[in-house]
């Protein structure tokens, strides 16, 4: 009974998947005479235009429309419902915690502050930049990173010179090659990092969770792991990347490796914390051994698996940036790399403010779906406490 | 009347018996996997091996860190000393830096200087962070003040804000970078953990303070300041874990002096022979630093916190 519906979700996300890949040969079919468009290819070189990019997001955005309307209604009823609700919610926010904005209120406006009391000094930018400047000319400024001119896929080419001005070609500064740029080189990290988490985390919870199986393995493993664990990982990145190569496999390797590592330790730590009750229960009521590791321990050590999940995002973010910043020509890394080379303070404010909105993000996706994953642990009182309100009923006594 | 015919004196014997055995087993395992874990590392380097000019092996590392610990020649080769106060003294002219003492281009002060500012550092930042979080408890404006600022810096990498002190203090305060970046870095983990440490007493605890006449100020002093130990202790063990790599970087990133200025002047010749080895060999330093200290940490731990469940499951 159950298994159709599995069976459709998986013929959809395969399905999608397929359309996604054929989208641009679906686009480049159209005939030229549309108004639309303003693409042209030829000899597996496509020239991408904005048209091309507005006509590929609806034409991929057309299958889950066509096969999942429903779905897609309530998703934009719902994220409707959150945009008109936002300004109520910022309120009522700032009613219940005040101290929270104020407290960001007052960081910037210090900034500020200092931006005009700080000595701008003999260097190009400032040491202390206001925000006007971060903002304003540094933000434009960027748009010399937009250096882009086509992107090789192998079977097809994309040529993108056409979406903006490059200024290594001696094309203007615009706003529109900034954003490109930050674009790009976000897409680049946020590629590297989830090809190296999903590759690390994959491989980590793999390991620790088959190596306590045999308790003379686990035993042996423990001591080297440790010390693994141990290990600087970030200063390697110079020798790692002559080992593994400055290419993205090199990379995507070294981020999967601190992931790895981090897991296999919490992992085993995991599933040796895991309640003796749980095991003498299984097996009191006939379960084998194996049956009892894949049924009991497995999914009874997965709770306590939230915090290690959570470093190792932390983790995977600062190799990348490192990674980055001392070995490749691409990504925010590097850009915070140019920054320094620069002495440009406000630059580097800028990676700063984009790394934190994209870290920010996956910790919160992240963490959504491993409460999901978790939502059959039975959900208790927690035994949290808080000194305003017990003390603070002390002295109401 | 007894009501079992087991020798209570042959229980504690047999318990003490095991526990033995637990021991002898534990330190078995971890030799062994030691051991194998050297006999992969050198089959990664073995002659064989298409990574052996990459990787040097164990034997190799050891020996460049013995060789080049008091007095290294490529350092003095290529003018890489760890005196400045003595170099400053020198007239300028060439080969003035023939005349400074052979310890200078050893590594063990640049190693020293490391190892002295990442501690000044995590215990600065301890300080600061303890002093801020259990403030916070007893004042809770101030967890309202700091939390929003530290959440921000605390899931953003961290990597990302030592070039912040680089630029700043790169060339005129070395010495601050390093401790600049670390301190700020163990504020936030221990502001952290002290908080979470706090939050995760367990209620029944407080009701019995409470049941027994605790008042605000003695809840504090004896309930949360001493339950929160074997908690913070672990985020201590954990922030100090991270300090080493992150001190380090800094100093690969700007500093003219330690064992990441090492790393980095080797870097630059990591192509040639011997580039490798040297920073295999300073990486090794550090994770074999970390591993020791937080052993010692983890003895120090157990042996403070024996009163406290975690406590006693403290281990290595």
């Amino acid at each position: 009974m159950n298994q159709q519906p599995v069976l459709l979700r998986a013929l959809f996300w395969i399905g999608w998947l397929i359309w996604a890949v054929l989208t641009p040969w679906l686009l480049v079919q159209l005939p030229d005479s549309l108004p639309f468009v303003t693409w042209t290819h030829g000899e597996g070189v496509i020239t991408v235009t904005w048209s091309y990019l507005v006509s590929g997001s609806v034409l991929f955005l057309a299958w889950p429309v066509a096969f999942r309307t429903t779905r897609v209604k309530d998703i934009l009823i719902r994220a409707g419902r959150g945009i008109a609700a936002w300004p109520d919610m910022l309120w009522a926010g700032m009613r219940r915690s005040p101290l929270f904005f104020l407290s960001w209120v007052l960081l910037m406006l210090a900034w500020q502050v200092a931006s005009y009391i700080v000595p701008h000094g003999t260097l190009e930018h400032p040491l202390v930049p206001g925000w006007e400047y971060v903002f304003g000319d540094t933000l434009f400024g960027m748009s010399k990173y937009w250096t882009v001119r086509g992107i090789d896929l192998g079977s097809v080419s994309f040529n993108v010179e056409g979406l903006a001005p490059l200024p290594i070609l001696r094309g203007e500064a615009t706003w529109l090659g900034a954003f490109l740029a930050i674009a790009y080189h976000s897409g680049v990290t946020l590629l590297r990092l989830l090809c190296g988490l999903v590759l690390g985390m994959t491989l980590g919870l793999l390991t620790g969770l088959l190596l306590p199986y045999w308790p003379a393995v686990r035993k042996t493993a423990w001591a080297p792991m440790n010390f693994l664990r141990m290990i600087p990982l970030l200063v390697a990145a110079p020798w790692l990347q002559l080992v593994l190569g400055r290419r993205f496999l090199g990379i995507t390797i070294y981020i999967a490796f601190g992931v790895w590592i981090i897991l296999v330790v919490a992992t085993m730590n995991a599933v040796s914390n895991v309640p003796d009750r749980y095991i003498e229960s299984a097996r009191t009521l006939g379960a084998s051994r194996l049956r009892t590791y894949y049924r009991v321990i497995v999914p009874g050590s997965i709770p306590e698996l939230r915090t290690a999940l959570l470093l190792a995002m932390g983790g995977s973010w600062s190799l990348a940036i490192v990674a980055e910043f001392l070995g490749f020509g691409s990504g925010l890394g590097h850009l915070a790399d140019a920054a320094v080379q620069g002495t440009n303070t406000a630059q580097l404010l800028v990676v700063t403010f984009i790394v934190a909105l994209y870290a920010l993000t996956t910790f919160f996706l992240l963490n959504e779906g491993f409460k999901k994953l978790i939502s059959w642990v039975p959900q208790r009182t927690t035994g949290k406490t808080d000194i305003r309100k017990v003390a603070g009923a002390a002295t109401g006594m | 009347m007894t009501t079992t015919s087991t020798d209570v004196l042959n229980v504690r014997a047999t318990a003490r018996r095991n526990r033995r055995r637990r021991r002898v087993s534990y330190v078995f395992y971890s030799v062994l996997g030691m051991l194998l874990f050297l006999l992969y590392w050198q089959l990664l380097a073995a002659p064989i091996s298409p990574l052996s000019n990459l990787i040097p092996t164990p034997v190799e590392a050891f020996n460049h860190f013995r060789d080049n610990l008091m007095f290294s020649e490529p350092m003095k080769e290529n003018f890489v000393h760890a005196c400045p106060d003595l170099s400053a003294d020198l007239e300028f002219k060439r080969g003035r830096l023939d005349s400074l003492p052979d310890r200078c281009f050893g590594y063990l002060p640049h190693l020293l200087h490391t190892t002295r500012n990442i501690l000044i550092a995590v215990a600065l930042g301890t300080v600061i962070g303890l002093a801020v979080g259990l403030s916070s408890l007893l004042m809770p404006w101030i967890a309202d003040v700091v939390t929003p600022v530290t959440g921000f810096f605390g899931t953003t990498p961290i990597f990302i804000v030592a070039p912040f002190f680089v630029i700043w203090f790169g060339i005129d305060y070395p010495l601050l970078t390093t401790i600049g970046v670390v301190a700020f870095y163990t504020t936030l983990l221990m502001y952290f953990f002290t908080r979470r440490a706090a939050e995760n007493i367990p209620v029944g605890i407080i009701e019995s303070a409470l049941t027994l006449g605790g008042d605000r100020r003695t809840i504090f002093r004896w309930v949360y300041l001493r339950g929160t130990i074997p908690e913070i202790a672990g985020g201590f063990r954990i922030t100090l874990g991270g300090a080493w790599g992150l001190g380090t970087l800094v100093e690969v990133l700007g500093p003219q002096m330690g064992g990441g200025f090492l790393i980095r002047m080797w870097s630059y010749v990591m192509g040639h022979a011997g580039g490798p080895t040297a920073v295999v060999a300073l990486i090794l330093f550090f994770g074999v630093l970390a591993a020791a200290v937080d052993g010692i940490l983890v003895l120090a731990i157990r042996s403070l916190t024996r009163w406290s469940e975690g406590g006693r499951q403290l281990a290595l």
